[in-house]
């Protein structure tokens, strides 16, 4: 797994690539959490990210609930269909604002 | 009659010497005179005497002579009554056409009395045609219409009435023809005809034209007894009639009997019921007034009616209307004349203007039941006339009516059981369609595991069942059994069976151990056995693909085959007690388990005794034998052929002969297998990808890649991480990963060396639906239910298989 974490303002912007799986979920949670302050909207970049399982769908609810604990809003951007049906399987889409490769966000 | 006699005496007068002498001659004169005249008294009275004989004689002769001639006079009259009896009793044994006897008796009693005219009447009370004959000469002859009308006369029921004979000597004094008579009839001798118990059946005449005549006794006495034949072959012909038309009736009855029993079309049967009887009887009409079970409305189902009769027509309602006038449950309504028959007051006026309608005058009906149920009424109509129906006529009607009852029945019956039939039928169509569903449940799973099966059932719906069941994605549960009987009832008991098997299936204590899954069915089915005598036998085996291994048991079914390379073996399973005949209690050590293997390729053939137990065409049974050589020379057919072949091959040994029983049989075959071991989960992507490559190469749709990488994943990462760190032997701390792929279906088992879990319980949140979307896990398991047809976990849930498919 690959994550570029940058700090915009009040947007805190994510790039994942890889997998996020179980052995990566952690390890997301880690790096992407703590880094969540008085941004307005949390945006994860999802164009390289190839995969994900149950334990990743979890590290992404994990994420939604930090940033509404500081009223951020959290959306999933240029998501690849395979991951999107997974999200949309495990109804995240309903949590976070998912939106595909070329669709704009 | 005296008559007087002189006699001269000789007297010699030289003897005359003197006066004494001549005084003793005087004396001795008177003395001979007085001796001739006693003599000549003494003749006189002889010959008064003889006289007086003679003229008795002569009497007594004048009487013989009187006497014979009387006598002679006697047998001449005897004779020609004896000749005459004769004459006319041979005429009557000559012939039974009472016609030709009549005019033959009146033509020879016309003859012999010498008379103008000679007849014969014999009343017909019945048709009110009496049977006239009539003899007469020249210009005597009268046409048959005159003299038919002679019973209307005063003198026939002056006889008829009196039982006498009726003799005039001259009709121009006698009190009862004086003034009457048209024609130059003079003299009339009329005697009645009498029956043995003196029962009127006629009477015989003689007519003199013209010149009077006085009947002799001896006439009278003669036509009497001409009348005691002509009476007999009256009464010969009469019952010669009776007989005849009660052979013809009991033809009849026969023939409509045989008809009855010889089919089942009611139309036809009754339709020619009512034209026969109708016919026999010379009815007007003949009709069967039909009611309606269910509405008790009554119509007319079939009907004759005689040439220029107008028919009143089928379907007509109500048409009887008699049986208003009669009592009820009577065994028959008989109406001589309507119009004369006091019981019409119970009609109200629109019956008895519907009566008169039909133009009958004679009715008869007689109920049509059958064990005290009225299915309705045999009834005839006589138009225009009246008539009697005699008692024969009414008991031979109740015999046709009894049987035409029995076809009514029999037909109500047939209709119901076509009914029945019909849907019996259907619902054994249904149920077949039933039982194949039922029976072609693992019809998936043979795709995935190189198993065939072929079914023949013999009737619609078959007492022999088999059951395939993935108990994991390695391991399957084979079920084939055959219930005694077949039909229907061991149909339904194959129901039971298969509802009770799957209920077994599901409960890994029994599904996974098959002496306690055959001792379970057999206790349900003996359970059932208290309402009926059925057994069954079954063979149920576990099936472990990967390693190849069969658990097995066996409840008194045919051993399966083995075919192991060149060789074809029979398993020995020591077959128990069929099921359903002993209870838990009594079967004592139960069934006994076997354990045994196949290598790749080898093939495992279980099936049911239609297969060992076909006669060939001359009845003899096909030897078992055949099927072992079968299974020797068809080794090289795929594995999918083979069943079909095996069938091909038993029709052959059997010659063609029908299947005496249903044919079913299964064949397996070792699949080849794919597996590998995982030490570390760092090895699960790399693994993932390498099956996952294979499995395209095997078809897989690229589409399906992402869900089953996915499924792949969450397997076994769990168990990775719930099974490594808890293995039990730490010799075998790594994962086993078997998949193999068919015909469309991706089958994996994941295996690893931990205690397992409950999956019972954990897996009951199958739906990934209903996992808080709130939720940070869980959604492990569910995934795996979205992902896969199907996900199954060995008993102690260490091991599990999924199964994808395409």
């Amino acid at each position: 797994m690959n994550l570029d974490v940058q700090d915009k303002e009040d947007r805190l912007f994510i790039r994942i690539g890889g997998q996020l799986l179980y052995s990566e979920a952690d390890q997301f949670k880690e790096e992407v959490l703590p880094k969540i302050g008085q941004h307005s909207i949390v945006t994860v970049d999802c164009e390289k990210l190839e995969f994900i399982d149950s334990a990743g769908t979890g590290a992404i609810v994990r994420l939604w609930k930090e940033c509404r604990m500081v009223g951020a809003e959290l959306e999933l951007i240029r998501v690849i269909p395979e991951v999107q049906k997974l999200l949309h399987m495990t109804r995240l889409h309903q949590l976070a604002k998912v939106s595909g490769i070329d669709e704009v966000a | 009659m005296a008559t007087e006699e002189s006699k001269t005496l000789s007297f010699d007068f030289s003897t005359l010497r003197d006066i004494d002498s001549c005084l003793k001659e005087v004396m001795k004169l008177q003395k001979q005179l007085e001796a001739e005249r006693k003599t000549a008294t003494k003749k006189e009275q002889v010959m008064m005497q003889s006289l007086q004989e003679s003229k008795q004689m002569a009497l007594h002769l004048q009487q013989i002579t009187e006497a014979l001639a009387k006598e002679r006079k006697a047998v001449l009259e005897k004779s020609e009554r004896e000749r005459l009896l004769w004459k006319l009793i041979e005429r009557i044994n000559s012939s039974f056409d009472l016609e030709h006897i009549l005019q033959s008796t009146v033509d020879e009693l016309g003859h012999h009395f010498k008379v103008n005219r000679c007849g014969i009447i014999i009343p017909n009370y019945k048709t009110n045609k009496d049977l006239v004959r009539e003899f007469a000469i020249g210009e005597w002859k009268r046409p048959k219409e005159t003299y038919s009308q002679v019973s209307l006369s005063v003198l026939y029921r002056t006889v008829t009435k009196t039982l006498e004979p009726l003799i005039i000597n001259d009709t121009l004094t006698h009190e009862l023809t004086s003034g009457h008579l048209s024609e130059d009839l003079r003299s009339i001798l009329m005697v009645p005809l009498l029956q043995h118990n003196n029962e009127l059946v006629g009477v015989v005449y003689l007519h003199q034209c013209r010149k009077q005549r006085n009947w002799s006794e001896h006439e009278l006495s003669l036509l009497q007894a001409a009348a005691g034949p002509i009476a007999t072959a009256v009464e010969k012909s009469k019952l010669f009639s009776k007989a005849k038309s009660w052979a013809s009736r009991e033809k009849l009855l026969n023939r409509l009997t045989s008809r009855i029993r010889g089919t089942l079309n009611i139309n036809v049967i009754l339709e020619r019921t009512v034209a026969e009887l109708g016919q026999a009887l010379v009815a007007s009409r003949c009709f069967i007034n039909i009611i309606d079970p269910k509405t008790s409305r009554e119509q007319i189902s079939h009907e004759y009616s005689a040439t220029k009769v107008e028919p009143l027509g089928v379907k007509k309602e109500f048409p009887l209307i008699i049986n208003k006038m009669a009592e009820k449950n009577v065994d028959y309504i008989a109406i001589s004349d309507i119009y004369k028959d006091p019981r019409i007051v119970k009609l109200n006026e629109k019956e008895i203007e519907q009566l008169y309608k039909t133009g009958a005058r004679a009715f008869l009906a007689v109920p049509l039941t059958f064990q005290r149920k009225l299915y309705g009424w045999l009834c005839f109509h006589q138009c225009d006339t009246p008539r009697s129906w005699t008692s024969e006529e009414i008991n031979f009607i109740q015999s046709i009516a009894s049987q035409v009852s029995v076809t009514i029945n029999q037909a109500e019956m047939v209709e119901q059981l076509t009914e029945y039939q019909t849907k019996l039928s259907r619902e054994l169509k249904q149920a077949a369609q039933l039982q194949s569903v039922l029976l072609s449940g693992g019809a998936d799973i043979k795709k995935n595991l190189h198993i065939a099966v072929s079914y023949q059932p013999h009737h619609n719906v078959s007492g022999d069942f088999y059951w395939i069941c993935e108990l994991a994605p390695h391991i399957i549960g084979i079920l084939i059994g055959d219930v005694s009987g077949k039909g229907p009832a061991a149909s339904l008991l194959t129901g039971y069976i298969i509802g009770e098997m799957k209920g077994l299936l599901e409960n890994q204590r029994t599904s996974w151990d098959p002496a306690a899954f055959l001792t379970s069915l057999s206790d349900s089915i003996y359970e059932q056995n208290q309402y009926s005598d059925f057994y069954a036998t079954a063979w149920y085996g576990i099936y472990d693909i990967v390693e190849g291994k069969i658990i097995c048991s066996n409840a008194g079914h045919p051993s399966p085959y083995l075919m192991k390379g060149e060789v074809v073996e029979r398993l020995n399973d020591e077959p128990g007690v069929p099921m359903g005949l002993l209870s838990a209690d009594d079967a004592v050590g139960g069934y006994v388990q076997k354990e045994f293997y196949l290598n790749p390729s080898d093939r495992m053939v279980v099936f049911t005794d239609g297969f060992t137990e076909q006669r060939q065409l001359n009845g003899t049974f096909v030897p078992e034998s055949w099927f072992k050589d079968a299974l020797l020379t068809h080794k090289k057919y795929t594995l999918k052929d083979l069943p079909e072949e095996l069938i091909r091959r038993l029709k052959i040994e059997s010659q063609g002969a029908p299947a005496d029983d249903d044919r079913l049989i299964i064949a397996i075959e070792m699949p080849e297998c794919n597996t590998l071991k995982l030490t570390n989960q760092n090895e699960i992507n790399e693994k993932v990808k390498l099956i996952i490559e294979d499995a395209i190469n095997k078809s897989l749709p690229l589409a399906l890649e992402p869900s089953l990488k996915l499924g792949l994943v969450e397997a076994l990462y769990n168990s990775f991480r719930h099974g490594l760190p808890n293995a039990k032997d730490k010799d075998k701390n790594y994962i086993t990963v078997s998949w193999w792929i068919n015909e469309g279906t991706f089958s994996i088992t994941i295996k690893d060396p931990g205690p397992g879990f409950n999956w019972q319980v954990l897996s009951k949140n199958k739906n990934i639906k209903d996992v808080d979307v709130l939720s940070e896990g869980g959604r492990g398991l569910p995934l795996l239910f979205e992902i896969f047809n199907k996900v199954v976990w060995n008993p102690s849930g260490n091991a599990v298989g999924l199964t994808m498919k395409w």
